[in-house]
């Protein structure tokens, strides 16, 4: 069993230890994932032009019992369970206008978020949020062409990024039995493993409102929408050798990226009454 | 005299009309700044440029109620700024406004406040003598940065007083910020990355207080990542604007507050 199914087959069991909580799960079946990067692979520097695709994205999350000393969260969020999203047309323009690489490109992406939530004094409904991020990011290429020569279609590769970050945000919950749901969160992102130098990594910003209606027992299903933007600082500089005619490698890795992910969503909740 | 007064009077302005909340003043005795430009343009060669001018800072911090605005500057000077690869040399001044507009209001039984608000900053950037790959452009020129957009945080705060007594006082805070709007002077089409950005201030200090007058030390640590249209060249080829820009500011610092 890989690390992912453990992480998930625990996060599904934990009521049965913890039984005042809430659980939810979040589908949105057509995410958007927009992609731009760009960086210094010496002796120039060099930019990315990527069509964007279309990637189903799920969240599994774990809230304690609400309390007014605050109570603590956790929230995994992933793309790719069932399929890992489509390919994309993925572009390196050269300093001349043409063109030094095409490949496709699939953007996934895994977040953790570490959450205690607080509600306001005047403003019970709405809570103040921290939270601890993890943000792990895989870049899948295949098909690549560099300088003319073609890699053919069984030469892939494989990269990720990844970076630790605290945060701060605001949610609420307003109404009865139809109530609206909101959140903001904001996280500045360190690589304190990765860090040849400087140690900041970038930010993660997240939105999200939904519409929900609760049912009996506990229950209640959700409509909305959610974005998500990740600034991302890698090492950069990391070419990969084309086999066949004479090229200089395809660039497979970036100083800087930038990610947006969004799309509507259906959540599933439920509650499960204090003992 | 524009930079120098302007916000100053801007600032003081509420706490001298209003006679309400508190007012503290920082200064930062050693502000190192620490400025990066990176980012694609069309060129062969150029994409990083770094200057670090150390000099002094100040702060104007005024909260009435849940209502806090604050303001922090360097004394900017011209410092030696290098990069692409060796190839480029230059003096740059860089001059760095930063200001918060925000809305604090406590947790529900707790000293700590949840934060909201607005904050801008804007980065002024003169740079002279340029030389690149041995070519002396002296005329050099003026990049200005602007950004605003939300932030979000907490505060926390320690210390009660007592009437006659020096007692002790601890306050912090930290903000995150994220760009919506960015704008730059020399705007090319350079650059892949969306024209927004990101901060986050970091501000701790502790001290004593006797009446309505506080006295404290502490640590400010800033930092801004300003994403816009950049990469124009002078015509001997060296940058003087970029599209990725990054400010580093930090320092120890002394402060007096006064409670009206």
């Amino acid at each position: 069993m890989n690390s992912k199914a453990r992480l998930l087959l625990l996060s599904l069991l934990m009521p049965g230890a913890l039984a005042a909580s809430e659980w939810s799960v979040t589908f949105l079946p057509n995410a958007s994932i927009r992609y731009r990067a760009d960086g210094k692979v010496i002796p120039q520097s060099y930019v990315n032009r990527f069509d964007g695709e279309s990637s189903p994205l799920y969240r599994f999350e774990y809230r304690g019992n609400r309390s007014d000393k605050g109570y603590w969260g956790f929230a995994l969020v992933h793309t790719g369970i069932f399929g890992g999203g489509e390919y994309a047309g993925e572009r390196v323009p050269d300093a001349t206008g043409g063109t030094y690489q095409t490949n496709l490109l699939n953007v996934g992406f895994t977040n953790a978020h570490f959450t205690w939530r607080r509600p306001l004094q005047r403003f019970p409904s709405v809570e103040g949020l921290a939270e601890l991020s993890l943000a792990r990011q895989i870049f899948k290429r295949k098909n690549f062409t560099v300088q003319g020569v073609d890699a053919g279609p069984l030469f892939d590769d494989v990269s990720e990024l990844s970076a630790e970050g605290f945060g701060a945000g605001l949610c609420g919950v307003h109404g009865g039995r139809i109530y609206g749901r909101w959140e903001v969160a904001a996280s500045h992102l360190v690589q304190i493993f990765d860090a040849k130098t400087d140690a900041a990594a970038g930010q993660l910003a997240r939105a999200e409102a939904a519409l929900g209606v609760r049912f009996g027992n506990g229950w209640a299903v959700e409509a909305g929408g959610l974005g998500q933007y990740w600034f991302l600082l890698g090492q950069g500089n990391r070419r990969l050798h084309i086999p066949g005619g004479p090229n200089d490698g395809a660039v497979i890795s970036w100083n800087r990226q930038e990610t947006r992910a969004s799309g509507l969503f259906l959540s599933l909740r439920k509650t499960f009454s204090p003992r | 005299m524009k930079r120098t007064f302007l916000p100053l009077l801007l600032f003081l302005a509420f706490p001298v009309l209003t006679h309400a909340g508190e007012l503290s003043v920082y200064y930062l005795n050693n502000l190192a700044v620490q400025y990066e430009g990176t980012g694609f343009r069309q060129t062969q060669a150029g994409w990083e440029v770094k200057v670090k001018p150390q000099a002094g800072g100040q702060g104007l911090r005024w909260r009435q109620g849940a209502f806090q605005l604050q303001y922090w500057r360097n004394n900017p000077h011209f410092s030696t700024e290098g990069g692409n690869g060796g190839l480029q040399l230059g003096r740059t001044l860089l001059a760095a406004d930063v200001a918060l507009a925000d809305v604090r209001l406590p947790l529900a039984g707790s000293v700590v406040e949840a934060v909201a608000g607005l904050s801008g900053a804007r980065f002024r950037l003169d740079r002279k003598d340029v030389s690149f790959n041995g070519v002396n452009d002296p005329a050099g020129a003026r990049e200005t940065l602007t950004a605003a957009g939300p932030v979000l945080g907490f505060h926390g705060r320690a210390g009660e007083p007592r009437p006659g007594a020096w007692t002790f006082w601890a306050d912090g805070e930290i903000l995150i910020g994220h760009y919506l709007w960015t704008r730059n002077r020399l705007r090319v089409d350079g650059g892949n990355l969306s024209r927004s950005g990101f901060s986050y201030l970091f501000r701790a200090e502790a001290g004593l207080r006797r009446g309505p007058w506080r006295v404290g030390l502490g640590l400010l640590r800033q930092m801004h990542e300003v994403v816009v249209p950049g990469g124009r060249t002078l015509p001997n080829g060296g940058a003087v604007s970029l599209p990725v820009n990054k400010v580093d500011f930090g320092s120890p610092f002394v402060s007096v507050t006064y409670e009206f």
